[in-house]
């Protein structure tokens, strides 16, 4: 949060096909298909985002769909659902939250999971 | 006033003798009743404890020592040094130790010490961090 250059929010209402890559935050109230790059990735109650979403830090009050790599922490609220393939280096999940999928550690996701998730790991780790 | 009150107790200590049949019936009674009524006592394996088997309880299982099997239960909590390998079905499972295998739940909570690598079937789920978790997790639609 200490540098704020480069951050990006997608507000409520606002739908995005496409992918954002960012050294950044990413506050997400809209609606996002496709992938997310970013250092720290906020979802808010509204937010939904379909596809993947790689970054340090993710914290859900909305929904993600498909894909969560977080290199640090998973923090789940609770109203943020996440569905899909989830990988966590710390997670959390408050009462209410919900998680549904398939779930490995970080670290043990970039040994086992690399065949899986083709061009994934490669990107993630630039 | 303190002499009527010393009074009362001696009448019914000579009657006590007589009605010492009277007496018994009641407290045979209540634990019958009791019986019925108490909640059942949580059945607990200890620390250093090691177990291979099924468990059927259907109250409270506490879990400090080694399980290898299935539990099914109401209630059962793994401690921090407890290991548990198998299949749980349960209503609630409360996580400090470590869990191994297959959970068939409705509330899960995994506590910061915890970890927990399994299949897991749950509607309700609280996870602290420092917590461990991996596996295929479902949710049950209520």
């Amino acid at each position: 949060m200490e540098n704020k250059l480069g951050a990006l929010m997608i507000g409520e209402g606002v739908k995005i096909d496409g992918n954002i890559e960012l050294s950044a935050d990413v506050h997400i109230y809209g609606t996002v298909n496709g992938e997310i790059r970013a250092q720290d990735v906020f979802v808010g109650e509204s937010g939904q985002v379909n596809g993947l979403v790689i970054a340090d830090n993710i914290q859900v009050r909305g929904e993600i769909q498909q894909t969560v790599e977080a290199r640090m922490t998973l923090a789940i609220k609770s109203t943020g659902r996440v569905k899909g393939q989830i990988a966590y280096q710390s997670l959390e999940i408050e009462s209410g939250g919900t998680i549904d999928g398939k779930v490995d550690k970080y670290a043990a996701k970039k040994d086992n999971a690399s065949a899986e998730v083709n061009d994934k790991p490669s990107s993630s780790q630039k | 006033m303190f002499k009527f009150k010393k009074s009362e107790p001696e009448s019914t200590k000579h009657l006590s003798t007589n009605d010492s049949t009277e007496v018994r019936m009641p407290e045979q009674e209540r634990p019958m009743l009791k019986e019925e009524k108490v909640q059942l006592q949580p059945s607990v394996i200890s620390e250093g404890a090691e177990i291979e088997g099924n468990l059927n309880y259907p109250g409270s299982v506490q879990v400090y020592g080694k399980f290898k099997g299935n539990i099914k239960a109401e209630t059962v909590n793994i401690g921090e040094s407890g290991l548990f390998n198998g299949l749980l079905v349960v209503d609630s499972l409360i996580v400090y130790g470590k869990v191994l295998g297959e959970v068939k739940c409705n509330k899960l909570i995994l506590n910061k010490t915890g970890s927990l690598s399994a299949k897991v079937k749950y509607s309700h789920i609280e996870i602290q961090s420092g917590a461990i978790l991996t596996g295929d997790l479902l949710r049950k639609v209520e």
